[in-house]
């Protein structure tokens, strides 16, 4: 044995950097109100489990003697008209928002990132095609473009046969108005990634299209993906609000949108107590996942990192 | 310029048409039979062939290859014939020939079809089934006399001819049901071959024809989108004249709505951005993800109830029209957040650029390089933000128009939804869609006309 030892490989090599997502997630570690927030939107699903596993029997408490009544030990936030708990309500309310905010994304993020990037990465016919899909919904307005589909699948089943009208179909709808921004952004990504010498390399030593897109292609938009996936819950957040108050949301189970949407007629006589905790729920969430899209943004997005 | 012109007009063009097609996928494809929703439980199925018949809705869905038993009056060649049961008889509209005239029938219009649609088999082989309703022919028992399927028909010179079509039912003379073993050719053969008849009355099976081909669904769709004349389910009036009443309102909310909007949230991001990184801008941005972070409907329901505690009248409706006002200011109220958020971004991405710094080192004071340079270079994307709620100028902001019973393009959305009005939202869909895409159009001309960095390819 020597004191010296001999040279291995490993440290002729450069010194090893750390990657982009090893280096995001220690400044998001370090960003506290980052942590905040993720712990907020946690929290939130937490309850939403929670409220889903224990409070199942909310819709069908009845208890006309205690209607309308103020808030006390026995009911936090008071009772509604037909005496159920508000605060059993407005935890239970958190799983129709979160379902339709996880789900809308967990559909519009994949599609938006694989249209693009097969349409930025191969181009022509297939380019065009999917740009013409792009461009044939976006010249719908948005707020139209969602009415117009929950319409469609709400009319009955779908070509007579597919039953549209829960959960699925409303995020599908939202899922379908919410896929293009990412989809372009991705597209356009990928256009430029092409033409980077680390891909004509791959290419030049044959590796297939495909293969490009999932090593090379895919790790360099997917944070696109991520970003997008925060800023899309809270649209469909709140479009949820307003397709129920326009009555093409869910019925059935309580719901924050359903709690806004009915007070229209509560507040006047006085009883704001649901609309205020909808709101406040709503309210928070919402701002937590703004400030993590912004700061997930500033870790992930590399050319805004320096500015 | 002019390449470029007809390029971008072509492109609008190829995506309006593709609008088309998507409000056809989404309200005519999908839907089905939606006529038990708008006639009562109790309607007959004439009655329902008679109101799909009306809407289109009993057309093939494309193209229309459906041959069909036709009748033609050879006595003129011009205007149509009268078709009469006789006393007791129902064979006429079990053929599908309603009796007398039905309206919109040109003078020009000498062949009458038999059966409501047809189909593409269709030929004097077919059973009788495929083109009469399944129901009696004769169902009105005269006293006396047992009841009997006939059929008079009064032509364009004023002669009649009236045929017996007992041969043709299951069971002859007796009030029986259409069908059995007869066939259509057994009805040409009837009709043809009556010794009455002399040529005047030419039954047949009609061919294919390239413009019976485009009588289907789509082409009726296309239509009615592009003349926006399609009629609604639920309703007798036009839609021209229900979208010319209504964008009035729409136009009374957004207008004011917009430009006071855009106007408050220009000075505020300037503001903000003249105090950028300061007190004023960090306090700014907060009040900004606070208003954005809290649903457009709690602002109308806060709204709605501080202005009944102030102004009762004034909370719901558009008389006295001073009310609009309370919907405008809470539009702008709720806008407010996120359009000043977007525009400071915008402008210091315009701050940080270099003309800014050599403005500033030649001595040019802050307020002058602020709103004379940096202003101007930012219009361009303040405009495309602006053309994006163009098309919300005609339809108004449909859930504050619906909360404040304002009867504007917006609320038509909503009763529309209410009503299953498929042919109102195919037409609000693509009207939003058409302004959106002109606006789009206009803008990208405006860009290459003034913006000299856009190269025109």
């Amino acid at each position: 044995m020597t004191a010296l030892s001999p040279t291995t490989p490993d440290d002729l090599a450069a010194p090893r950097g750390r990657g982009l997502w090893a280096d995001a997630a220690r400044r998001l570690r370090r960003d506290r109100s980052a942590m905040l927030c993720l712990g907020v939107i946690l929290l939130y699903i937490g309850v939403a489990v929670g409220a889903a596993a224990f409070l199942g029997g909310w819709n069908e408490s009845y208890d006309y003697a205690r209607a309308n009544e103020d808030p006390s030990w026995d009911f936090w936030l008071g009772t509604d008209n037909f005496g159920r708990s508000t605060f059993q309500e407005l935890l239970l309310g958190a799983k129709v928002s979160l379902t339709v905010a996880l789900l809308t994304n967990l559909i519009a993020v994949p599609l938006g990132i694989a249209l693009g990037a097969l349409a930025g990465y191969y181009g022509g016919v297939l380019d065009d095609l999917i740009v013409w899909l792009l461009a044939t919904l976006a010249a719908v307005p948005e707020m139209i473009r969602l009415i117009a589909l929950r319409f469609a699948f709400s009319t009955g089943p779908l070509f007579g046969f597919i039953d549209m009208s829960g959960v699925g179909g409303l995020c599908l709808a939202l899922a379908v108005t919410s896929w293009i921004g990412t989809c372009r952004y991705v597209r356009a990504e990928t256009m430029k990634i092409r033409q980077l010498d680390y891909v004509l390399a791959a290419r030049a030593i044959g590796t297939s299209g495909p293969g490009i897109l999932a090593r090379h292609v895919l790790p360099n938009v997917v944070h696109i993906g991520i970003i997008n996936f925060s800023l899309g819950m809270v649209g469909a957040i709140m479009a949820e609000v307003v397709l129920t108050y326009l009555g093409l949301g869910l019925t059935g189970q309580p719901s924050w949108g359903q709690m806004i949407a009915h007070s229209q007629a509560k507040v006047v006589v006085g009883q704001w107590r649901q609309l205020a905790a909808a709101t406040t729920a709503i309210f928070f969430l919402v701002l937590a996942l703004n400030i993590l899209g912004d700061r997930l943004r500033d870790a992930l997005d590399p050319r805004l990192k320096n500015a | 310029m002019p390449a470029f012109l007809i390029r971008r007009l072509l492109m609008a063009l190829v995506t309006l048409a593709s609008v088309m097609l998507l409000t056809f996928l989404l309200f005519g494809l999908t839907a089905g039979d939606v006529s038990a929703q708008f006639l009562p439980a109790q309607a007959t199925r004439g009655q329902r062939q008679e109101w799909l018949r009306k809407h289109k809705l009993d057309l093939p869905l494309i193209l229309n290859f459906n041959r069909q038993v036709t009748l033609t009056d050879r006595t003129s060649g011009r205007g149509d014939f009268i078709v009469q049961d006789e006393p007791g008889s129902s064979a006429a509209s079990a053929l599908g020939l309603e009796p007398g005239l039905t309206e919109g029938q040109g003078a020009a219009q000498v062949t009458r079809t038999l059966g409501s649609q047809g189909a593409s088999w269709l030929d004097a082989r077919s059973p009788l089934r495929a083109i009469a309703a399944d129901r009696p022919w004769a169902d009105r028992a005269i006293k006396g006399t047992p009841p009997r399927p006939a059929v008079t028909f009064t032509f364009h010179d004023g002669s009649r001819l009236t045929l017996d079509l007992s041969p043709l039912t299951a069971r002859a003379g007796a009030a029986t049901l259409a069908g059995g073993q007869a066939t259509v050719g057994d009805l040409l053969a009837l009709i043809n071959n009556h010794p009455d008849n002399r040529g005047r009355l030419d039954a047949g099976v009609s061919g294919l024809s390239a413009a019976g081909a485009f009588n289907s669904q789509f082409f009726w769709h296309l239509r009615n989108t592009i003349t926006f004349e399609g009629e609604s389910f639920k309703y007798q009036l036009k839609l021209t004249d229900i979208i010319a009443e209504r964008a009035r309102y729409s136009l009374a909310l957004t207008v004011p709505s917009l430009a006071l909007g855009w106007l408050l949230a220009m000075t505020a991001a300037s503001l903000v951005a003249y105090y950028r990184g300061g007190l004023v801008d960090r306090l700014g941005v907060l009040l900004c993800v606070v208003g954005m972070c809290v649903p457009i409907l709690v602002y109308m329901i806060v709204g709605q109830s501080v202005t009944l505690e102030l102004a009762p009248r004034a909370a719901l409706g558009v008389t006295p029209w001073t009310n609009i006002y309370v919907p405008v200011a809470i539009a702008v109220a709720a806008g407010l957040g996120g359009a000043v958020r977007f525009y400071r971004t915008i402008m210091l991405n315009e701050v940080r650029q270099d003309y800014v710094r050599t403005a500033l080192a030649k001595g040019a004071p802050l307020p002058h390089v602020l709103f004379a340079h940096v202003l101007k270079n930012c219009m361009l994307p303040i405009l495309t933000s602006l053309v994006a709620s163009v098309p919300f100028l005609i339809l108004g902001s449909l859930v504050i128009e619906q909360f404040f019973g304002i009867p504007g393009l917006g609320s038509l959305v909503r009763t529309s939804v209410t009503d299953r009005d498929a042919p109102i939202m195919a037409a609000i869909t693509f009207l939003t869609a058409a302004v959106y895409i002109v606006g789009l159009l206009v803008t990208d001309v405006l860009y290459a006309l003034f913006d000299p960095r856009i190269r025109l390819r």
